[in-house]
This record gives C-alpha cells, structure tokens and sequence, in this order.
C-alpha cells in the first residue's frame, strides 16, 4: 500500500516539477520580446520545399527590420482552412496566411488598397491570370505569389519504345483526333500498362473544356453554361479515352493515385500539373519530360495559384501590408518562385532561369501564356466550390455509364441555385 | 499423442498464417520506410526493400525536428494520463457509491457530452482556452480533454459491481473516505485502471484535431501533427511520413505488450472497447 501513495506523490512531483519547468520557458520567451517588437502569426502550407524558401526570406526581412519576427505555422493543407476559420471566430485571427484560393474566408481579409499609392499600377505588375484571384471588387485582398499550370508529363523511355514523337515546339501540338492516336500507340507498343493518368480533380477536367471553347459559367459569372455544346464535347471526349482504356478509370471511378501510376512507369503521360516537377526530380528513375496539352478548337491550360492574405483583425495590419508588398515586389518574388521551381505571378518574372528542370518550366510558363483570363474568373467564382463537386460527380456518372454527358451537364445546371 | 501433436500444428499453421495476414500492412510500413523515394513508387512493389536506407529517417529526425516532437507526445501522455486517472477514478468512485441528489442527472449530463462531436463544440472551446490563458501552452492539449465521460463511465460501471459490504467493513475499521479510497477502492479497480491508462494513452498519443487548434507554435507541436505537415495541397511525401510512423508506432506497442493482461480482462469486464 505504502507502494502506491510513494508513486502517487512522485506522479505529483513530477508534474510540479514538469510545469515549473514549462513555466520558465514561456516567460522567458515573453522576457525576450521588447516592446515594440512584433511576431507576425504565419499560417502556411507545403507542397514541396516553399516553407524553407520562405523561412529565409523571412529571416532576411528580419535583418532589415529587427523588430518584426515570424512564427510560421506549419499546417497540413487538408486542415488549412479549420485552423484559419477557427482562430478567426474565436477571436485570436492570425497575422499572415497562404492559401489555395480567398473564397472561403474572404470577409476577413486584410484590403490592401489603403496602403497602394496607386491601386492600378501594383495590379498591372501581376500576369493577367493572376489578378482575379485577389481582386474583389474595389478591394485587393491578398498578394498573388505563384501560378499554377496544368500540362503533360510524359516518359520518355515509352515514346522511344514506341517510336512516338511528342511535339518539339508550339507549331507542332497535337490536336485532340492526334493525341488520341498517340496514346493508342504508346499503349500499345511499349510497356506501359496505361497510356494516361489523368488527375481526379475537376479543375484537371475542366482544362478540356476551356481548350475546346467552352466554359464554365457565362462570360459575366452569373449563370453556368457547362451543359453547352462545347462542354459536352470535352465530356463525350474524356468518357472516349475511358473507354478505349487510355486512362485507366480506376483513377476517376476507385480513387487510384495519378501520381503514382506515373511515377512507377505504369502510365506512359500525366495529365496533371507543374507542382510535380520537385518530386519527379527526386523520385523517378526514369527520363520524362514536359510537353504541350493538345489543342482543340484552342490551345488552353487552367491557371491555379497561391495567395498571401493578411487578416482584418490582426493586431499589427501596418507592419503586415509592409511585408506583403515586399514579399510581393520582383526581387523577393524571384526568389520565391525559383527555388521552389513556381511559376511567378509577376509579368516581369515571366522568363527566369530555374535551377531545376528550366526547359520543363517553359513549357508550362507557354501554356499559361496562351490561356485566357477566363478559366481563373471561373474558378475564382464564388458558386464553384459547390460547382465543383457537382462537376467531378456527374463526371463520374457518364464515366461509369449511368447516364449521358448530354443528360448529366443538364442535371448539373438544374440542381445548382446560383448565390450572388 | 501423434493425434494431440497433429492437430497442434494445424492449429500453429493457421494461427502462424493468421497472424502474418493480420500484421501485413504494418510490416509493410516498416519495409516500405526502409526504402528509397524511387524504389517506393517502383512497379511491381518489392516485399523487401532492394537497398535498405535509413535516409527516411535521418531527414525525419533533422528537418522535421522529430525529437522535439516526440518529447512533446510523450511529455502530454504522461502527464494527461495521470491527471486523467486521478480525475476518473475519483469522480467514477463518487457517481458510484455516494447516493446524493441530483447523481444520476450529472452522470448523464457527463454522458451527454459523448453525443455532441467535438467539431461543433471546437470555436466554444477554443474562445474558454483562450480565456484561460492555455491556448498555444503544452497545458491546453492536456488538461482540457483529460476529465473524459468515457473514462467516469468505465470506471463508475466497474466500482458499482465492487460490493457495498466492503467500504462498510472499512469504516467499521475506523478507515475515513480517504483511505477508503486508497485502500480498498484503488486497490480493487486495479484492471479496469489499467484499461483506462491504455485507452487514455491510446487517445492522447492519436489526438490530431484539438492540439490543431489549440497549439500554434511548431515547437509544442505533437508527432500526430507533425506526420501531417506532410501532406500538401498536391503531394505526399512519403519517405519521412512513414518512417515518423513507424517510430510513433512502437511506445504503442511497448505500452500495448506491457498492460495487453489487463487490457483483455478490462474489456471483458466492462464490454467497452473503444
């Protein structure tokens, strides 16, 4: 008996012990802090190596500026926005975040207008796909830091078997009818298991719309015009390769991983996006490439991008529009974009030399050149987060065979009640 | 005897092939973190890794500041399962034995905060943390969830079978509450203590979504958060993910071997698992 009251107390001791031990850190870390120094709270988010590059920009920007210091929070993507939005209603906003599109959490982003000499002037710095992510309204709410483009990744050992050439140069793209072809031949006389991998991601989808003229809403965002001909072409077209078994419909149909596939040699080409370029430097053991997505009636890619947003209840909004148009000017955004292998949002950054895969960069860099700003308004339409798990269902739907492309855009475009 | 040893082997063969089924996927986590990034992805899979690599590891533990984390999963443990007990066998002996008014309502209000999930109660709790001054403070991962319903439950359920007879025969001893609590109450719940002290482990050591929200500095992150800073928006990086896995595997199984006795014996017990 005497046994447990001995490991009781020292369960106690050690947890007085313990918190007085915490205790000490926390106020020396407090002790640290003078008064006029600030840390700017940075939620953030990593694909690849961006956190690291940005952890030295921020430092840099501490050199300049000793009284202003970062705490970056590191914070799985999947949870990004449950940590924004719960630190924004409890009253503990952060200072800084990045985030992947500003239509959830728009209402509480720091305007950066007030801080702008000229409003005009700082939007005309950025490319043209780039300036609807962070403009609403009258309001600029955020600083655009890099662009995503979809294209194609292909491997090169399956062409060579194959005796496939890829397009060299923009003349030569491959049409839709080409393409198809292309696939059939790589499929067959390689030892690619798949032609294509082809990401389950609407937004992935939706480049095939765009490069066929169609779109996704009207041309002034107020009603969806998925179910016209055009859009239900691309859709007839994406259920063809299904069905010819050029892409393997367990990606769409059972969850498979695109990556994967691709990274492993089974997929001859990746439907998919510049992000990967990082990981399949690292990772495949194979020769790939970049080449152009085909055209249909246009050449056409999808833009993406990244944004960083200050908070309008952060407690230290001066010093936060300061770093973002740092972070946001060319130099800083170079660097940025560089090292993590992004593509800028910048016009003036629009032809940098990559230490990694350069030439692949290009590609994509072309790809984005020739999109238009329409499929960034559409995406950055406040009605597609709900849009776009309709689209991937009802994608889903034809791809399985329950109903036609015709008959599931129309259903599409019934079922979604517009909010403006 | 030749029958007895035949049916012994058959039963050891399918008991062997069983368990081989059962611990695939986690022997597969171990072999797949031993393996480089190209050989992960490679087509077909290989069982065992061709060049056994301990690069997973070593980037785990440099770049991710694996060891600070694991201090902070173990320190929270630890600590929450102590207090964790000392809160549950209590207020469990309380709801048990004493007959005050009012007893059965408080149980099921404690029942009742089973029901709600802890994504709509996360902002309420989050603004009480914040009052408190523990949020961003090791103390809010830990002291927060350590008062569990389940834990009363379990333990009110199981001090309830224990005989009435027995405190009584302590009092007329002369034992005050106190010591009955010490002597006679603790003594005896000893299983279904050890139970609670797994599953309190169990829970603290898996908890994600509460040290989301209630820790923003990277230091005082846990391992459960930190494995998950390994995801982004487009890519997994699988090499450090699962070797971090697999070393957060194995205090689990440590803590899993040592108690596995009363473990069974608690569920059989009480009929609660989880």
């Amino acid at each position: 008996m005497k046994n447990k009251i001995y490991l009781l107390s020292m369960v106690l001791g050690l947890f007085i012990l313990l918190s007085a031990c915490s205790d000490n850190s926390d106020s020396t870390s407090s002790d640290g802090e003078g008064e006029d120094e600030v840390t700017l709270d940075v939620i953030w988010f990593s694909d690849g190596n961006e956190g690291e590059v940005f952890k030295e920009i921020t430092d840099k920007y501490t050199e300049e500026n000793p009284n202003i210091k970062f705490n970056i929070i590191d914070t799985p993507y999947d949870d990004l926005m449950t940590r924004i939005r719960t630190r924004v209603s409890g009253g503990d906003a952060p200072d800084l975040a990045r985030i992947s599109g500003v239509n959830h959490v728009q209402e509480a982003l720091l305007d950066l207008s007030p801080y702008l000499e000229d409003k005009q002037a700082f939007l005309d710095e950025f490319v043209d796909v780039a300036i609807p992510t962070v403009e609403r309204g009258d309001k600029i709410i955020g600083i655009p830091t890099d662009v995503t483009a979809h294209g194609l990744f292909y491997n090169k050992e399956h062409f060579e078997q194959a005796g496939v050439e890829v397009p060299q140069s923009t003349e030569d793209v491959w049409n839709w009818e080409e393409f198809k072809q292309a696939l059939t031949q790589v499929k067959e006389n390689s030892d690619a298991r798949f032609a294509l991998a082809y990401d389950l991601s609407p937004s992935r989808y939706s480049t095939l719309i765009y490069q066929n003229g169609g779109s996704i809403f009207s041309d002034d965002q107020q009603s969806l015009v998925i179910n016209n001909s055009e859009s239900v072409e691309a859709l007839e077209y994406f259920k063809d390769l299904h069905d010819q078994e050029l892409i393997p419909s367990s990606i769409w149909l059972g969850g498979e991983n695109p990556n994967s596939l691709f990274r492993s040699g089974q997929a001859a080409m990746h439907f998919s996006g510049n992000w990967n370029i990082q990981s399949y430097e690292e990772n495949a053991d194979f020769e790939w490439g970049v080449t152009y997505m085909p055209e249909g009636s246009q050449r056409s890619s999808v833009a993406g991008g990244k944004q960083i947003v200050g908070f309008n209840d952060s407690e230290h909004k001066d010093a936060v529009a300061d770093f973002l148009l740092y972070f946001s000017s060319q130099e800083v955004n170079a660097e940025f974009v560089k090292e993590s292998s992004f593509l800028s949002t910048r016009a003036d950054n629009a032809e940098l030399d990559y230490e990694v895969r350069s030439e692949e960069m290009k590609v994509f860099a072309d790809e984005l050149a020739v999109t238009s700003e329409l499929p960034t308004l559409d995406w950055e339409n406040p009605n597609m987060p709900s849009v776009e798990t309709l689209i991937t269902e009802n994608v889903q739907k034809v791809l399985s065979g329950d109903i036609e492309p015709q008959e599931a855009m129309d259903e599409l475009v019934d079922n979604v009640e517009l909010e403006n | 005897m030749t029958q007895n040893k035949k049916s012994q082997w058959l039963i050891y063969t399918i008991l062997i092939i069983l368990s081989v089924f059962m611990l695939f996927p986690v022997l597969w986590v171990l072999s797949s973190s031993l393996k480089s990034g190209t050989e992960l992805f490679s087509w077909p899979p290989t069982i065992f890794p061709n060049d056994i690599t301990f690069d997973n590891y070593i980037s785990a533990f440099k770049e991710a500041n694996f060891g600070r984390y694991l201090f902070n999963t173990v320190f929270v443990t630890i600590v929450a399962t102590a207090l964790t007990l000392i809160i549950n066998t209590m207020s469990g002996y309380a709801l048990a034995k004493f007959r005050f008014k009012g007893s059965t309502v408080i149980l099921i209000l404690f029942l009742s905060t089973l029901m709600i999930p802890l994504e709509a109660l996360m902002i309420p709790m989050f603004v009480v943390l914040k009052t408190l001054g523990l949020y961003n403070s090791i103390w809010g991962i830990i002291i927060p969830p350590a008062a569990t319903p389940t834990g009363v439950f379990l333990i009110r359920q199981y001090i309830l079978s224990l005989p009435d007879e027995m405190i009584e025969a302590a009092k007329m001893d002369g034992a005050n509450e106190w010591q009955v609590f010490m002597k006679v109450i603790i003594p005896l719940s000893a299983p279904v203590i050890a139970t609670l002290t797994i599953f309190s482990v169990m829970w603290r050591w898996q908890d994600y979504i509460w040290p989301l929200i209630a820790i923003s500095d990277t230091r005082l992150y846990t391992l459960e958060l930190a494995i998950a800073n390994f995801v982004g928006e487009y890519s997994v990086d699988w090499g450090p993910l699962l070797a971090m896995a697999v070393v957060t595997m194995v205090p689990m199984i440590i803590v899993f071997l040592f108690f596995q006795r009363f473990f069974v014996q608690g569920i059989m017990a009480t009929g609660v698992k989880e």
